[in-house]
């Protein structure tokens, strides 16, 4: 546990470091504001581009709180996870390569503490930044569109951590199994595979982790909910598995051979 | 078309600290991907977009 405490501590001043706690935060909570923004100004934005008829324009819809919201994690879902996956490629793959895994290694650190606080440091920067940039988006939404009703929100909000949760362990398995851009691209292809499994054939996919997803957008304009505890237990118990997997992998692989590169 | 510009305060706040924190990290890195000139124009013109993509393709990182 001490190890795994003091691993932790400086994989966050790392973060730091690189300013990895500063940007990835505000590049989320501006991707995510905007979109009550531009969806409150939208009938200006068009008005403002002047090829719509007066018409269309006066009897244009803006788009409730409820619509916006859904908006605001499907952006999670789509750029998030882009920002989530860049940022932590290199979480292991950057430190055996780099050479500091082979420092840290020969110490008896045990792999497990060492991919256990990698994957705690993701985590924290995914909740710091889903945190701030939700209350951002839910502030607007509310100021902008009208009242979002707090039980849907929340749940929403926690289904979508799980989600990305599920994205940072299988983001950590391939940054263990292979090199940066690689794991990157491999973990982002597995992901969008699943959503689309999912909303393919959402019936054979009742079990998918991406039904959280489905559940979440359907749970903010009020609509009774799914079971939600399948696939929660499924995305628990595939977060397991691919940290199981990871720490497997690199106990197996041992400190990568630099006299050969 | 009018704008509250009030509203708008703290997206632009949240845009200048993004450009301010990637100029800073680029000033003080030792080395980038590339001169260090070009990435201070990708990243004073490329808006966010710009800083993002110095953040994740321009940083030596060991």
């Amino acid at each position: 546990m001490r190890q795994t405490w003091l691993i932790y501590r400086k994989e966050m001043l790392g973060m730091t470091r690189s300013y990895q706690l500063l940007w990835v935060p505000v590049v989320i909570m501006l991707l995510v504001v905007m979109q009550p923004i531009t969806s409150y100004y939208l009938p200006d934005i068009l008005a403002a581009s002047g090829s719509m008829p007066e018409e269309l324009l006066a009897g244009f819809p803006i788009p409730g709180s409820a619509e916006v919201m859904v908006s605001v994690l499907g952006q999670y879902s789509s750029f998030g996870v882009l920002i989530f996956v860049i940022a932590g490629m290199q979480v292991v793959a950057g430190e055996r390569y780099g050479g500091t895994a082979a420092l840290v290694l020969v110490r008896p650190v045990s792999s497990a503490s060492f991919i256990c606080a990698k994957w705690a440091g993701q985590m924290t920067l995914m909740l710091i930044s889903f945190v701030t940039s939700y209350a951002a988006a839910w502030y607007y939404t509310v100021l902008l569109l009208g009242p979002v009703s707090w039980r849907e929100g929340l749940i929403a909000g926690g289904l979508y951590i799980l989600w990305l949760t599920f994205a940072i362990s299988l983001t950590v398995l391939f940054s263990t199994l292979l090199r940066g851009s690689v794991a990157a691209v491999i973990s982002l292809l597995l992901i969008a595979g699943i959503s689309l499994g999912h909303s393919l054939a959402p019936s054979w996919f009742a079990w998918s982790p991406a039904r959280l997803l489905m559940i979440a957008a359907a749970a903010i304009p009020g609509s009774p909910l799914d079971s939600v505890l399948f696939p929660t237990i499924t995305t628990l118990l595939l977060c397991l598995a691919c940290l199981v997997a990871a720490i497997w992998s690199l106990r197996r692989q041992g400190i990568p051979d630099l006299r050969g590169d | 078309m009018n704008i509250n510009w009030g509203l708008l305060a703290p997206v632009i706040a949240l845009q200048i600290i993004l450009m301010l924190t990637a100029l800073i990290s680029l000033a003080r890195a030792e080395s980038v991907k590339g001169a260090k000139w070009i990435w201070a124009l990708v990243i004073l013109f490329g808006n966010i977009v710009g800083s993002i993509i110095y953040f994740i393709a321009g940083r030596n990182e060991a």
